[in-house]
C-alpha cells in the first residue's frame, strides 16, 4: 500500500501579546511536532480532547493554515509550500468534513446550490451533479430546494459529506463528523462513510475524542495531546494493548454498559488539562499522570517504536498496560452497586 | 486593568488628533475662497488680498496645516475674523451653558429610563411593556426642533409655565431639557430594555431561579448586573446625540452655549470659530467615552482582572 | 422565504400602519405633479399667511393654508416630500452601499485594511452626527439637492461599516467559510457569495432606521438655515420659513414637523417589523409561567396515544405515600403561532427517597422539558397543560412561583449542562452560594459565607477560600461544575436534578466530577434524578431508568434490567447503537 499523506515534524506556534504596546510574552505550541504517515485506501483515526491541537492538525493539512515548521507530502509532494494555482488544483483532493453540520452550511444557500459550488469554482459543468451527489449519500434528490435550516441533522451531515466529495477527493479530513449527532443516528452515518471509502477508495483522517466512534472507523490510531502524538499504532493494538497513560484514560471514558465502573478508573488521573499557555516541562502528561516520577516531569519522552508498527511517547511504556490495569478507582469495590 | 485604561488613553489622544486634522482639512478642502466668502460680492480684489493675508489663507496647505497644529499644541485655536477675540476664550465662555444642558438632560433621562426600562423588561408582553414601546417607537420618530417649537407653544406663550428664550433662573433649563430629554429618553428605554431582555435569557438567570431566588433578586441583581455593562457603553454615545441635539436646541431656546456660537459663526462665515467649536465639541465627547470605557472596565470582571484586554 | 416573510411581516397591526403611511407618503411624493392644487411657487401676496382649514379664517381653497408669499402649503408639502426622501433616500442607499462594502473588506480581510478603515470611522464617530454635516456645509457655497446626498452619506458610512464589519467578524469564523476555502473559492467569492447575504437582512433594517434618521437630520439642518438652496423645497426648508413666522403662522412650523414626523414614525414601524421578523423576538425575559392549575374536572380526556409500554414500576417502588416524587401523566404544551408544540405527551415515573434514577433518550425526546417542569422552570409561554407532580405528597402543578421559590434550592435542586454560562459573570463564586444559604436558612452574611466554604470543601476544592473570592471565568471548567454542585447542595436538598452536568467537560474531569457526585449523593442520601443522552452514564450511576422517546415513556424498569434485557424496541436499538461502538467483543450488527 503507497503512502497517501505523509506529515514530518510539523509545528504550528501562535504567539501571545501581553501589555500596553500587545508585545509577545511567549507561544502557544498548538502543534508542537507532529509525524505521522496515512496509507491509500485506509482511516487514520486520530484521538485527542478539546484544545488537543487536532483541528489546528486539519487545517493546515486542509491548506487553509500555514505551518511554522515541517512539512505535509501528499502523494511525495510537499504542499505546504504552493503558490496560488498549485495549491487551488491541489484542494480537489483533499475535502472536508466538520463538525456542526449547521455551520458548515451556508444559511441561505439552497442545498442544491451548495453542492453546485464545488463545481462552480473550478469552473466545471453543474448539470445534473447535485442530484447524483444527494443519492450517493442516500438522500433524497428533492433536497435540492431546501434551505440547510429545513433538513434534520443527520441529513445535513450527509449534505456536508456530500459535497466533499463532489471532487473526487483522495483524501477527506474528518473534524468530529458525527459528536453532533444522536447515537441512533451516528452509526448509520458511520456505515455511510465505510461504504463510500470502498466504493470510492478514499482515505480517511478521522478525527474524533470519542475511542469508540474512532475504534469503529479506524486501521490505524494516534492519541494527541496538547499538540503531540503520545501514542501511534494499529487499532487493534492501540485498544488491545495500549502504551501510554492517558490513551488509557481515554479508554476508561468509554461507556461501558458490561463495565460501568471502568469509567471511574479515570479519576485516577489528576487535575485537568492545563491550559496551552502553561504547558508543563518534561513530559506534558507527567503533572496527572499516575506513573509519574521525577524522571518524567523533567525528561520529555520522545515518541518511540516500542513494539514494531506500536508507538508510544512514555519513558515506561512497556509497563504501562500492566501498571495501568492494577490501578483502583478510589470508590471502586465501595458498598454501592448499580441495578 | 491598567493596561486596558491606558489604551484607551492613547487612543482617545489619537482620535482627537485625527479630529483636528479632519476638521482643518474640510474647512480648507472644500471648493471656495473663505475670504471671498466673507466680504460682501463686488469687493475689490485688493481688499480681498489683504484679507487673504490676514487670515493666512494665501499660505500653502502645508504651511497653514503646520501652523494650525502648533498652535493646537499650544491651546491656541485661533483668533476669530469677526470679534477679534481668541476662539478658546469665546469656546470656553460658552462652553458651561451647554455643558449644564447637556448634564441635566442625560441625568433626567437615565433617572428615567432605566427604571421604565427595567419595568418594561421585567413585565415583558404586559400593558405596561407595550405602552412604553409604542412611546419609544414615538419619541424617536420625532424631530428635535419640532418637539422644541411645539413645546414652546403650548408652555411658554399658551400656558406661560415656562421662559420661551434665555438662559436665567432655574426654570429656563426645563423646556430645552424637555426637548432633550425626551427623545433621548425614547431610545434609551428600548436599549435598556434590550439590554435586560437578553440578561434575563442567559443560563445564569435560570440557575439563579433553579436556586430560589425572589424574582425581584433575580432582576436586580443577577440580570441587571451583567445588563449594565453593554448599557453603559451605549450611554457614551448618547452623549453625543445629546451634544448634536444641543445645537438645534440652543438655537430655539437662545441658549448661550457652544451651539449658538457655532450657528452665529456659520451664519457671519468666522471660520476660526467654528473650527474651535467643532473641535472642542468633539473633544468634549471622546473624553466622555473616555470615562464610559473606564466605568466599563470597573463594572466588568474580566477587564477588571486583567483577564481580557 | 421571502414569501414567508411578508405573510407575517403584515400579520402584525404595528407593521401594517407602518406600511400604509409609508404608501401614502410615497404617494404624495411621486403622484405630486398629479395632486397638488397649485404651484409650489406661485405666490399670491394676497392671500399670505392664511391658516388651515380647520382654524378662524381659512377656506377650502387652501386647506393647509399658506405662508409669507401666499403660497399654497398644502402644495409646497407634497413637493416638499419628494425632496425630503429623494435626498434621504438616495444618500442613505449610496452610504449603506459604500458602508456595507466597506465593512465587509475589514472584517473579512483585517490587518492594516481593517485598522485604517476602524480608525477613520473611529474619528468620524467623534463627531457627533450633525456636527459633521454642519462643518461641511459651513463651507460650501451652493447647497444643491447633490450637495445635501453627499453630505448626508458622508455622514452615514461609518454605521452601516460598523454593523457589517460586526456581522462579518462572526461569519467568517464559521465552518462553511472553510469549507469554501478548502474547496479552492477565491476570498472574493467567499465575501460577496456566502457572507454577504448573512449580513444583507440587517443592513437592510439599519438602512430603514437610517432613513428615517436622514429625513429628519436634513430637516434639521434646512432648520438651522444650511438646507438647499432656494428655489429648492424640502419639508426643513418649510419649516425653516416657519421659524421666522412663528408668531404669526405657526401651523407653518407645525404642519411640516407633523409630516416629518408621520413619515419617520411609519418608516421606523415598517423597520421594526422587519427586524422582529429577522431576529426573533426574545421570549419574554424567560419568565416563568403562572403555575398551571389543572383541576380533576377541567381534565380533558387527552388524545395521546398509549404509551408503549407499561410501567412495572410499582413493584420496585414502594407505595405511594411513601415516594419521594411521583410523576403520573405529564404534559407540557408550547403553543405557538401553527398551533400547539407537545413537548412531552404522557409522562410517568416514581422516585423513592435516596433512589437514583436516570432518564435517558435523544434530542427531542422530553427529557429535559420533564425535568424543568418538576422544578417549575418551564419558560412561558410553555406550560404544564396536564398531569401531576406529587413531591413528598404535596403537587407541585398550580403551584405559583412565589411559594415554589421556597422549594426551589431548599428542597429540590438542579444543575445544568454548561458550568461556563450557568454561574453569573459578575458575581463571586462565594457571594453566589451564600446567596442561597441566606435565602434559605435565614442565617447572617457571614456565616452563610463560611458555610459556603464549607460547601466548596465537600466537592474537594482544595483551596476553597481562594476558590470562593474568585470570579467564574476565573475557574476551569471542572472546577465550575463543581461550584454548581456545591450550590445545590449547600441547602441539602432531598433531590437533586442533574441535567446532562458532564457533557460539557473533557473526559477526564467526567469521571472525577461522577464520583464525587456519586459520593455526595450517598452521604447526603439525596435522591438524584440523571438526565443524559449516555447509556454508559445511566449504566454506571443508576438504579432505575426511564427511556424517554418524542415526550413519551418507552420503558421504565431498573438499570440492570434495561441494560441486559430490554423489553422496548426502541430501548433495543439505542442498546444497539452503544454496544456497536463500544464493546468490541460485541459482534457488530450491520
Amino acid at each position: 500500500m503507497t503512502t497517501l499523506l505523509s506529515i514530518e515534524g510539523l509545528r504550528k506556534e501562535y504567539p501571545v501579546r501581553s501589555g500596553l504596546l500587545r508585545r509577545t510574552v511567549g507561544t502557544v505550541k498548538a502543534v508542537d511536532g507532529i509525524s505521522l504517515e496515512i496509507k491509500r485506501g485506509s482511516t487514520f483515526g486520530l484521538l485527542g480532547e478539546s484544545g488537543c491541537g487536532k483541528s489546528t492538525l486539519c487545517y493546515m493539512i486542509l491548506g487553509l493554515d500555514t505551518p511554522s515548521a515541517g512539512s505535509i507530502l501528499f502523494c511525495g509532494k510537499d504542499i505546504t509550500r504552493l503558490g496560488y494555482r498549485e495549491r487551488k488544483a491541489w484542494r480537489k483532493d483533499i475535502q472536508p468534513v466538520f463538525q456542526d453540520p449547521y455551520g458548515a452550511l451556508p444559511p441561505r444557500m439552497r442545498v442544491g446550490r451548495v453542492l453546485e459550488e464545488p463545481f462552480r469554482i473550478h469552473g466545471l459543468d453543474t448539470t445534473n451533479r447535485a442530484a447524483t451527489l444527494l443519492e450517493r449519500v442516500n438522500l433524497p434528490p428533492g433536497l435540492v430546494d431546501r434551505y440547510p435550516h429545513e433538513v434534520s441533522g443527520g441529513q445535513r451531515q450527509r449534505v456536508v459529506i456530500a459535497r466533499a466529495l463532489a471532487l473526487d477527493p483522495s483524501l477527506v479530513v474528518l473534524d468530529e463528523p458525527v459528536s453532533a449527532l444522536d447515537v441512533s443516528v451516528q452509526a448509520r452515518v458511520l456505515d455511510l462513510l465505510e461504504s463510500l471509502q470502498a466504493d470510492l477508495e478514499l482515505t480517511y483522517l478521522f478525527v474524533s475524542h470519542d475511542l469508540g466512534v474512532v475504534r469503529y472507523v479506524s486501521d490505524e490510531i494516534g492519541v494527541m495531546y496538547l499538540g503531540e502524538l503520545v501514542e501511534r499504532g494499529s487499532a487493534e493494538a492501540v485498544y488491545g494493548n495500549a502504551l501510554h497513560p492517558y490513551t488509557w484514560t481515554l479508554l476508561w471514558a468509554m461507556p461501558s454498559l458490561r463495565q460501568p465502573h471502568l469509567r471511574r478508573r479515570s479519576d485516577q488521573v489528576r487535575g485537568e488539562q492545563p491550559s496551552p499557555l502553561n504547558v508543563p516541562s518534561g513530559c506534558k502528561f507527567s503533572t496527572r499522570c499516575p506513573l509519574a516520577t521525577d524522571k518524567c516531569r523533567e525528561e520529555r519522552p520522545p515518541l518511540r517504536e516500542v513494539m514494531p508498527g506500536h508507538w508510544a511517547a512514555c519513558h515506561y511504556a512497556e509497563e504501562v498496560p500492566r501498571r495501568m490495569r492494577d490501578l483502583k478507582s478510589e470508590t471502586e469495590g465501595a458498598e454501592y452497586e448499580p441495578g | 486593568m491598567v493596561a486596558y485604561i491606558l489604551r484607551r488613553l492613547l487612543q482617545s489622544a489619537f482620535v482627537i488628533f485625527g479630529v483636528a486634522c479632519v476638521t482643518f482639512l474640510v474647512l480648507r478642502l472644500v471648493p471656495g475662497d473663505p475670504a471671498r466668502l466673507m466680504v460682501p460680492p463686488g469687493t475689490s480684489e485688493k481688499v480681498v488680498d489683504s484679507l487673504r493675508k490676514e487670515l493666512g489663507t494665501d499660505q500653502p496647505l502645508i504651511v497653514q496645516f503646520g501652523r494650525f497644529l502648533g498652535g493646537l499644541l499650544q491651546g491656541d485655536l485661533g483668533q476669530s475674523f469677526r470679534q477679534g477675540r481668541p476662539v478658546l476664550e469665546l469656546v470656553l465662555d460658552a462652553l458651561p451653558a451647554t455643558l449644564a444642558l447637556a448634564s441635566t438632560t442625560m441625568l433626567t433621562a437615565v433617572l428615567v429610563a432605566v427604571p421604565l426600562g427595567i419595568a418594561a423588561a421585567y413585565r415583558s408582553g404586559g400593558i405596561l411593556d407595550r405602552v412604553i414601546l409604542i412611546f419609544s417607537l414615538a419619541g424617536q420618530s420625532v424631530p428635535n426642533f419640532w418637539l422644541g417649537v411645539m413645546l414652546v407653544l403650548v408652555f411658554a406663550i399658551r400656558l406661560q409655565w415656562f421662559p420661551a428664550i434665555g438662559m436665567g433662573g432655574p426654570r429656563s433649563i426645563v423646556l430645552p431639557t424637555l426637548t432633550l430629554a425626551l427623545i433621548l429618553i425614547a431610545i434609551l428605554v428600548r436599549t435598556v430594555r434590550q439590554s435586560m431582555l437578553e440578561a434575563l435569557n442567559e443560563d445564569y438567570v435560570r440557575t439563579a431561579r433553579a436556586k430560589g431566588m425572589p424574582e425581584t433578586k433575580v432582576v436586580l441583581v443577577h440580570a441587571l448586573k451583567n445588563a449594565a455593562i453593554p448599557l453603559v457603553t451605549i450611554l457614551g454615545l448618547q452623549v453625543g446625540f445629546v451634544l448634536g441635539g444641543a445645537f438645534v436646541v440652543e438655537l430655539i431656546f437662545d441658549w448661550p452655549g457652544v451651539g449658538l456660537l457655532a450657528l452665529e459663526a456659520i451664519r457671519t462665515r468666522d471660520f476660526p470659530v467654528v473650527q474651535g467649536v467643532v473641535i472642542l465639541v468633539a473633544a468634549v465627547f471622546t473624553f466622555a467615552n473616555l470615562a464610559v470605557d473606564i466605568a466599563y472596565a470597573y463594572l466588568n470582571p474580566r477587564v477588571r482582572m486583567g483577564g481580557e484586554t | 422565504m421571502r414569501e414567508l416573510l411578508s405573510l407575517r411581516l403584515l400579520a402584525r397591526p404595528t407593521v401594517l400602519i407602518g406600511l400604509i403611511i409609508v404608501t401614502v407618503l410615497l404617494i404624495c411624493a411621486l403622484g405630486a405633479p398629479w395632486i397638488a392644487p397649485y404651484d409650489p411657487f406661485a405666490s399670491r401676496p394676497a392671500e399670505q399667511f392664511l391658516p388651515p382649514v380647520w382654524a378662524d379664517g381659512g377656506t377650502t381653497d387652501h386647506l393647509l393654508g399658506t405662508d409669507q408669499l401666499g403660497r399654497d402649503l398644502a402644495s409646497r408639502m407634497l413637493y416638499g416630500a419628494r425632496t425630503s426622501l429623494a435626498i434621504a433616500g438616495a444618500a442613505v442607499l449610496l452610504s449603506g452601499a459604500f458602508g456595507a462594502v466597506v465593512g465587509l473588506f475589514a472584517g473579512y480581510f483585517r490587518g492594516p485594511v481593517e485598522t485604517v478603515i476602524m480608525r477613520l470611522a473611529d474619528v468620524q464617530l467623534a463627531f457627533p452626527f450633525i456636527l459633521l454635516a454642519l462643518a461641511i456645509l459651513s463651507v460650501t457655497e451652493t447647497k444643491s439637492v447633490l450637495t445635501m446626498i453627499t453630505v448626508l452619506a458622508i455622514a452615514d458610512w461609518v454605521i452601516h461599516a460598523r454593523v457589517s464589519r460586526g456581522r462579518v467578524l462572526v461569519e467568517r469564523e464559521r465552518d462553511y467559510v472553510r469549507a469554501a476555502r478548502a474547496l479552492g473559492s477565491s476570498h472574493l467569492r467567499i465575501a460577496f457569495r456566502y457572507i454577504m447575504p448573512t449580513v444583507l437582512p440587517t443592513l437592510l433594517v439599519i438602512v430603514l432606521v437610517e432613513m428615517a434618521v436622514l429625513m429628519v437630520v436634513e430637516a434639521i439642518l434646512a432648520f438651522i438655515g444650511l438646507g438647499i438652496d432656494p428655489p429648492g423645497l424640502s419639508w426643513g426648508t418649510i419649516m425653516a420659513d416657519g421659524r421666522t413666522n412663528i408668531a404669526v403662522a405657526p401651523w407653518m412650523a407645525m404642519l411640516p414637523g407633523m409630516a416629518i414626523f408621520l413619515s419617520v414614525l411609519g418608516v421606523n414601524l415598517v423597520a421594526d417589523g422587519l427586524s422582529d421578523v429577522l431576529n426573533p423576538r426574545l421570549r419574554g425575559g424567560g419568565r416563568i409561567g403562572e403555575g398551571t392549575a389543572v383541576r380533576e374536572d377541567d381534565q380533558q380526556t387527552l388524545e395521546t396515544p398509549q404509551p408503549m409500554m407499561t410501567t412495572e414500576a410499582s413493584n420496585d417502588a414502594a407505595s405511594g405515600t411513601g415516594n419521594l416524587l411521583v410523576v403520573d401523566g405529564l404534559r407540557v404544551e408550547f403553543p405557538g403561532p401553527d398551533g400547539s408544540v407537545v413537548a412531552v405527551q404522557d409522562v410517568g415515573f416514581e422516585l423513592a427517597p435516596g433512589e437514583r434514577l436516570g432518564i435517558v433518550g435523544e434530542s427531542g425526546s422530553g427529557k429535559s422539558m420533564t425535568a424543568l417542569s418538576i422544578i417549575g422552570l418551564i419558560e412561558a409561554p410553555g406550560r404544564v397543560t396536564a398531569g401531576s407532580i406529587k413531591f413528598k405528597n404535596r403537587e407541585l402543578v398550580g403551584v405559583p412561583p412565589r411559594a415554589m421559590n421556597r422549594i426551589r434550592g431548599a428542597e429540590i435542586a438542579m444543575i445544568f449542562q454548561d458550568p461556563a454560562t450557568s454561574l453569573n459573570p459578575t458575581l463571586t463564586v462565594a457571594y453566589q452560594i451564600a446567596e442561597v444559604i441566606v435565602h434559605h436558612q435565614q442565617v447572617g452574611r457571614k456565616v452563610a459565607r463560611r458555610k459556603a466554604v464549607e460547601a466548596l470543601e465537600l466537592v474537594n476544592i482544595n483551596d476553597p477560600q481562594r476558590v470562593a473570592g474568585a470570579y467564574p471565568f476565573q475557574l476551569s471548567g471542572g472546577m465550575q461544575q463543581r461550584v454548581m454542585i456545591a450550590m445545590a447542595l449547600s441547602c441539602k436538598p432531598d433531590l437533586l436534578i442533574a441535567d446532562e452536568p458532564t457533557t460539557a467537560l473533557d473526559v477526564t474531569t467526567q469521571a472525577q466530577i461522577l464520583s464525587e457526585l456519586d459520593t455526595l449523593v450517598q452521604r447526603l442520601n439525596t435522591g438524584i434524578i440523571l438526565i443524559t443522552h449516555d447509556l454508559g452514564l445511566i449504566a454506571e450511576f443508576t438504579e432505575r431508568t426511564v427511556v424517554m422517546r418524542d415526550g413519551l415513556v418507552c420503558e421504565v424498569e431498573s438499570t440492570k434490567e434495561i441494560v441486559n434485557n430490554p423489553q422496548h424496541p426502541y430501548t433495543q436499538s439505542l442498546l444497539q447503537a452503544v454496544m456497536d461502538l463500544n464493546e468490541p467483543e460485541a459482534p457488530r450488527s450491520r
